[in-house]
């Protein structure tokens, strides 16, 4: 099992890897409007948090306990879940980098890296809420 | 070309933040993101999903969450730490990518803390929440500190 979490964990890591790279933050010169922003990381834990939010809202509205203890009673429900939970979402999504994004912003211009941080905050709480709200309905 | 190019690095060492991921260099070269790359980042975040899901086991969250909060200041330490080295002395590519992005970025999650809203009370999740971001910011700038001082007095030769 922890094979296969590794596995997923090592996917989310790679997701992440192409999404930052992919919005690469530009020194500020106006070029683009997100020139500066770490916009990538910004959407790996947006994608990372509604998924997250999607299998806790399933697993919830079908009595699946995610956590380990559960398992030998419930078969593979609670395994996925906790692949796609813990392996899956919780690599894609990141606090280290988060973190250190917002200092750097913030060690240059004070009012970027609040701004970054509360957008982000924001927005992982309304998409976590989203993907729990519409895995509640699934199924 | 030659005779400025001492002074130029300094520059470039001195322009960068401490902690400042550096992925915000302009420099072509680190733009670049080879297949070693993506294993790199693949293996590192194995590792470091593979370490958060076996704490996650091992040590019980308690009602509070805790070991997801030790988890996430412990890898804000790590990736501040290699941040700091890395802009300040040479550090390979592979390693920097690997362990920063692949595994403190993997050991580290921002999805599980958004999500406790399910299980903890509100008061309890915004306190937990302030908590996170001053425990965490205070680890990154603090780490920065220690390793520029650190290296300025000569460690990591």
């Amino acid at each position: 099992m922890i094979w296969l979490l590794m596995g997923a964990g090592a996917l989310g890591a790679v997701v992440r890897l192409l999404l930052e790279r992919g919005f690469q933050p530009r020194p500020v010169t106006g070029a683009s409007p997100w020139a500066g922003w770490p916009i990538g990381i910004l959407l790996a834990n947006l994608i990372g948090t509604v998924l997250l939010g999607l299998v806790i809202g399933y697993a919830r509205q079908h009595a699946i306990d995610v956590h380990p203890r559960s398992w030998s009673h419930r078969g593979w429900d609670g395994r996925w879940a906790w692949l796609l939970a813990t392996g899956l979402c919780g690599s894609l999504s990141t606090v280290s980098t988060l973190f250190v994004g917002v200092h750097a912003l913030a060690t240059r211009q004070p009012s970027r890296g609040v701004c970054y941080l509360l957008g982000t905050l924001v927005l992982g709480l309304a998409a976590g809420m989203l993907g729990f709200t519409a895995g509640n309905l699934i199924g | 070309m030659t005779a400025d190019a001492p002074a130029r690095h300094r520059g470039h060492t001195r322009h960068y933040a401490v902690g400042q991921p550096l992925s915000d260099r302009t420099t072509p070269a680190s733009r670049r993101i080879g297949a070693a790359g993506i294993l790199a980042v693949a293996v590192g975040g194995a590792v470091g999903t593979g370490a958060r899901g076996w704490l996650s086991m091992a040590v019980p969250e308690g009602p509070w969450a805790w070991t997801t909060l030790g988890i996430n200041i412990v890898g804000c330490i790590l990736l501040a730490a290699v941040g700091s080295y890395a802009s300040c002395r040479p550090m390979g590519e592979l390693f920097r990518v690997g362990f920063g992005t692949g595994f403190c970025g993997a050991f580290t999650t921002f999805s599980t803390i958004m999500l406790l809203f399910v299980q903890l009370p509100a008061w309890q999740y915004i306190a937990y929440l302030l908590l996170t971001v001053v425990l965490c910011l205070a680890a990154v700038h603090a780490t920065g500190k220690l390793t520029r001082h650190w290296l300025r007095s000569g460690g990591g030769q």
